[in-house]
């Protein structure tokens, strides 16, 4: 398991690297990314905490 | 994160020796990565499946343990296509196929560079690594200003394995089934919803 998805992004790795647009606009994915990554956070933690103080706080 | 340092390493020198010198055709051909994909997705079956406690977990489930990876798919995916949208250089169907990886970076980079382009790949594992690594930084916070449930929504898919005792240790271990239920639902679902966003 753990080897496989090693080498699978060893390969991910060499695919961008031989591909010029990819590596040209590394910033720009970083921080797409960085933006992406803080937005499904954000959106996740907001809905858990609606569910969590609806149905799975311990009440009074 | 351990492994996700190795991992970046070993994506950064595929990527610098790519980079540098001209490899062989066999190497970068797109088939060789959809066969170590498969190979991928059956060990990830495997694990799965292999996995004692799956069946104990599945029989404690409760009906409302089934509202928290339903939760996080809507987050995520309405958080980072949100997001996408106001970006320049990426739609929302792509933000939304980067916040489907919910953390599994492995799995949803691969898939994405394999089924959509390889510049969405790569945005999809960095977004799914920090996923991880601000679920790893922020459970303390998360568990004590916005409930339980919080840090085990941000991890994702990654409730189950490398966030799992982080979480466990700030919620307890009534909630670790709750995380772990969670985190093989949405890893189960990361495939199929991403092969259904940018099919």
């Amino acid at each position: 398991m753990v080897i496989s998805v090693y080498l699978l992004l060893f390969l991910l790795g060499v695919s961008v690297g031989g591909n010029e647009t990819a590596m040209s606009g590394l910033t720009t994915l970083g921080l797409q990314a960085l933006l992406l990554a803080g937005a499904s956070i954000a959106g996740s933690i907001l809905l858990a905490a609606i569910l969590y103080r609806w149905l799975f706080r311990p009440q009074e | 994160m351990r492994s996700s340092f190795i991992i970046l390493t070993l994506f950064l020198s595929g990527l610098l020796l790519a980079y540098g010198v001209d490899l062989p055709i066999w190497l970068t051909a797109s088939e060789t990565t959809v066969y170590a994909l498969y190979v991928l997705l059956f060990l990830v079956g495997v694990g799965v499946g292999s996995s004692s406690d799956t069946l104990i977990i599945l029989r404690r489930v409760n009906w409302k343990i089934v509202l928290v990876p339903t939760a996080v798919i809507f987050g995520s995916l309405l958080g980072a296509g949100l997001v996408a949208h106001f970006l320049p250089g990426i739609s929302v169907r792509e933000g939304t196929a980067v916040g489907a990886g919910f953390g599994y970076y492995s799995l949803s980079s691969v898939i994405i560079s394999q089924v959509y382009s390889q510049q969405l790949g790569v945005v999809a594992l960095l977004a799914n690594m920090i996923r991880e690594m601000l679920t790893l930084l922020l459970t303390p916070l998360l568990t004590r200003y916005l409930g339980k449930l919080a840090p085990i929504a941000a991890g994702g898919a990654t409730a189950m394995d490398t966030t799992l005792p982080i979480i466990t240790r700030f919620t307890g271990s009534e909630y670790a089934v709750i995380a772990v239920f969670s985190g093989l639902v949405l890893t189960v679902l990361v495939p199929f919803l991403l092969l259904f966003i940018l099919g």
